[in-house]
């Protein structure tokens, strides 16, 4: 079985006791960092698949960790943070880091995230080899060259902003983007006004690709954070 | 007898000349008129008098005394005009007539100065009595200041500067009054600097006309209470006025009156102020009493239950069969669960309680704010009829949106805990005018009508048992109350029919420019 090598960084060590054991039991190899110098180091030299990052580390910043990281890999980073610093997990993710996760966490909701990141890592591997012109998502298809949006093999009519909007989800399946990113990609600009907007432009969307508006499966809504488009799993 | 200086001007002399000569006119005619010379005598001892009243001097008096005499005897005694007497017992009649004269001069002249002394007594106790009522009508510490600089200006017509403390042990000069005397209210010497912080440091008064630094050139008085100062004012004193009001220990006394007056009157202003803020305080402090108490009654449970659950799987896992080691296992979930909602709203609480929770309004999709509050519920959610729906698509409110996600979550937790497996909890958001209102409906056996108010109380819980089998710390919905409130809305709960609740809030809507 291809053991895929998870890296831990956490500093509480009855969690990262919890962590590493769940790793286990799923059959995942997992290295274990406590220090933030420690994570980059072993980033570095032992080239793990993702990366589990604690906010709170005692000696380094996060969102430094994430920048050091990101200037030479793109393995998905999932951080932990304690449920009051909404401002923590959105600044990380404005620094590259793909997912989080909120203590106190759900062993099952703390392995989904893993497994999306884990088919994020596959589809960039996929994407750098094979550059693709389609995408494909469950009942959903994007025909990048020609412009097209087709739910169950049917078009689907989207405005020019509907469409930009798509893809750079589609772009980035798996990765939560925040506001801020959004707005930035699309707009050029991030004024606070425009937030309402993203929000207004997201539920019509929405409502033209998800069979059921009110339960997507597509396009998940992170509260306070941003959007994410998740891989669907074929029936 | 009071004396006022030993003066002689011209017109005081002239004043006097001017009423002997009309004496003396008035002499004559009574002679001509043919009345007794006991007249004439009365005519002259009147005349001093009035130049006693007059020119307001003593030595006029005495003067005009001796003159009258001399005039009386030059026109009206035999032999007439020369100063020769015939008559043996006119040099008695003189004496006596000096005499009178004197005695009764001085009496007026001191009627004269004791009716001016009661005016001036009057005054000042007017100036008191309207200090004391004007100090009733202000409340802050300027206006009391203002008030104690006005009339101490009023009593001594002496320029007042007010100097408060700064804050950093030191004094500043906060006001001056009046205003136009500008810079004459404010010395500068030295001394005047010594007087003023002696003053300051020993609750005393010192300055010009006082045994301390009476080099100074103003009078500086201590307002405050018994035990320190509070502020001290300083009166400028000019040569001119000095000495013209005399700053003797009667007048010192009764500026001091005025001072203590106000003294007094910012002492109590600042034990009320002192007053409320304990006052508050003490309500702090009687919440965090409280809550203490609540945490460590009602969290034990939960965590008993954990830890005795913990131990049983720890030590008796052989001896235990499946099924119960897997009910052991839900069990400790559950008080998780439980313990970590409690956590949240006990911290939710205590930030508003004191302040410190700040609200981060956005529009948000109300739709978003629903699912994000519906993933958060408890697991025995699952065993009721859960169903939700906005009355129009896209609609929008202004809210902090984890705020309003755990008034969410808190109300359906509520309906979940409070109503029997199998119920319908129904979720409804539309538009209200300028608001947007959402209702939680259940159909469960609903809320007695005595504890509708009182359930958004903090600690109330009414002695309800949910089907849980626990009761809450009766957090949840006062903490609704406290965020809804927070936004500017409103929350209650009525019943429905034929039974169950509804639980209601109000935000406000806002609106978005959609440009496809």
């Amino acid at each position: 079985m291809d053991k895929t090598k998870i890296l831990v960084v956490e500093d509480d060590f009855p969690i990262r006791n919890l962590i590493c054991m769940t790793l286990e039991t799923q059959g995942y190899q997992h290295l274990e960092a406590r220090t933030g110098e420690e994570a980059v180091r072993l980033a570095a030299s032992d080239k793990p698949k993702v990366m589990l990052l604690d906010l709170g580390l005692p000696d380094m910043d996060g969102v430094e960790i994430i920048k050091r990281v990101r200037t030479w890999s793109s393995m998905p980073i999932i951080v932990i943070s304690a449920r009051s610093e909404d401002a923590d997990k959105v600044e990380a993710l404005d620094a590259g880091a793909d997912d989080y996760l909120t203590k106190p966490f759900s062993v099952e909701e703390f392995l989904a995230r893993l497994r999306v990141a884990l088919r994020r890592v596959r589809s960039l591997e996929e994407y750098q080899q094979d550059e693709n012109s389609r995408y494909m998502n469950g009942a959903l298809t994007i025909n990048y060259a020609a412009a097209c949006v087709y739910v169950n093999d049917k078009p689907v009519h989207l405005t020019p902003i509907e469409y930009k909007l798509l893809c750079l989800l589609a772009r980035n399946t798996g990765k939560v983007l925040t506001h801020n990113y959004i707005l930035k990609e699309i707009w050029g600009s991030t004024l606070a006004s425009d937030t309402p907007s993203l929000r207004v432009f997201m539920a019509a969307l929405r409502k033209k690709i998800e069979p059921v508006p009110s339960q997507p499966r597509y396009i998940q809504t992170h509260i306070g954070v941003g959007y994410r488009m998740m891989r669907v799993e074929q029936e | 007898m009071k004396m006022t200086g030993i003066r002689l001007s011209w017109t005081g002399l002239l004043k006097a000349a001017v009423l002997l000569a009309a004496a003396t006119v008035g002499g004559l005619a009574f002679q001509q008129l043919g009345l007794a010379s006991a007249n004439i005598l009365m005519i002259y001892i009147l005349c001093v008098q009035l130049i006693a009243l007059w020119s307001g001097g003593w030595l006029y008096a005495a003067l005009s005394s001796f003159a009258g005499m001399i005039l009386y005897n030059y026109f009206f005694t035999e032999p007439r005009f020369t100063l020769r007497v015939y008559d043996p017992d006119y040099p008695m009649t003189f004496i006596v007539m000096v005499a009178v004269s004197f005695i009764t001069t001085a009496l007026t002249l001191r009627i004269k100065n004791q009716a001016a002394e009661a005016d001036e007594r009057a005054y000042r106790t007017g100036v008191l009595l309207e200090t004391s009522e004007k100090l009733q009508k202000v409340e802050r510490t300027g206006e009391i200041l203002r008030t104690a600089a006005e009339q101490l200006y009023k009593l001594s017509g002496c320029p007042a500067a007010v100097y408060e403390p700064d804050g950093q042990g030191g004094l500043r000069l906060t006001r001056i009054y009046p205003e136009s005397a500008g810079e004459r209210a404010v010395p500068e010497q030295l001394e005047d600097l010594r007087a003023l912080y002696w003053v300051w440091e020993n609750n005393r008064c010192a300055g010009r006309s006082t045994k301390r630094f009476p080099e100074a050139d103003a009078l500086y008085l201590a307002i405050g209470g018994r035990e320190h100062a509070l502020a001290v004012i300083g009166l400028s004193l000019s040569e001119k006025i000095s000495e013209k009001r005399g700053k003797g220990p009667v007048e010192r006394n009764l500026l001091l009156a005025v001072a203590d007056q106000c003294g007094l009157a910012l002492e109590k202003e600042k034990l009320n102020r002192e007053k409320q803020e304990a006052e508050v305080q003490a309500q702090k402090e009687s919440l965090r009493a409280n809550l203490l108490r609540s945490i460590s009654h009602d969290l034990r449970t939960p965590l008993t239950s954990i830890s005795g659950n913990a131990g049983i799987l720890l030590e008796s896992a052989a001896s235990l069969g499946e099924k119960q080691k897997e009910t052991l296992y839900k069990n400790i979930k559950e008080d998780a669960g439980w313990l970590i909602s409690l956590v949240e709203n006990l911290l939710s609480i205590t930030r508003m309680e004191e302040g410190a929770l700040t609200l981060h309004l956005e529009t948000e999709l109300v739709e978003d704010v629903i699912q994000e509050a519906v993933k958060h519920l408890d697991s025995r959610a699952k065993e009721r009829e859960i169903s939700w729906e906005t009355e129009e698509e896209l609609l929008l409110a202004r809210m902090d949106a984890r705020l309003i996600v755990q008034v969410l979550v808190n109300i359906l937790n509520n309906a979940v805990r409070y109503t029997p497996p199998g119920s319908h909890i129904r979720l409804r958001v539309g538009r209200e005018g300028k608001r947007i209102l959402w209702e939680i409906a259940d159909d469960g056996p609903g809320i007695a009508p005595e504890d509708q108010e009182k359930i958004f109380e903090i600690f109330y819980t009414g002695g309800n048992v949910g089907s849980d089998g626990r009761r809450g710390l009766g957090l949840g919905l006062a903490l609704c109350r406290a965020i809804v409130m927070a936004h500017g809305g409103q929350i209650g709960v009525r019943p429905a029919s034929p039974h169950g609740a509804v639980f209601w809030f109000t935000l406000q809507s806002a609106e978005v420019q959609y440009n496809g």
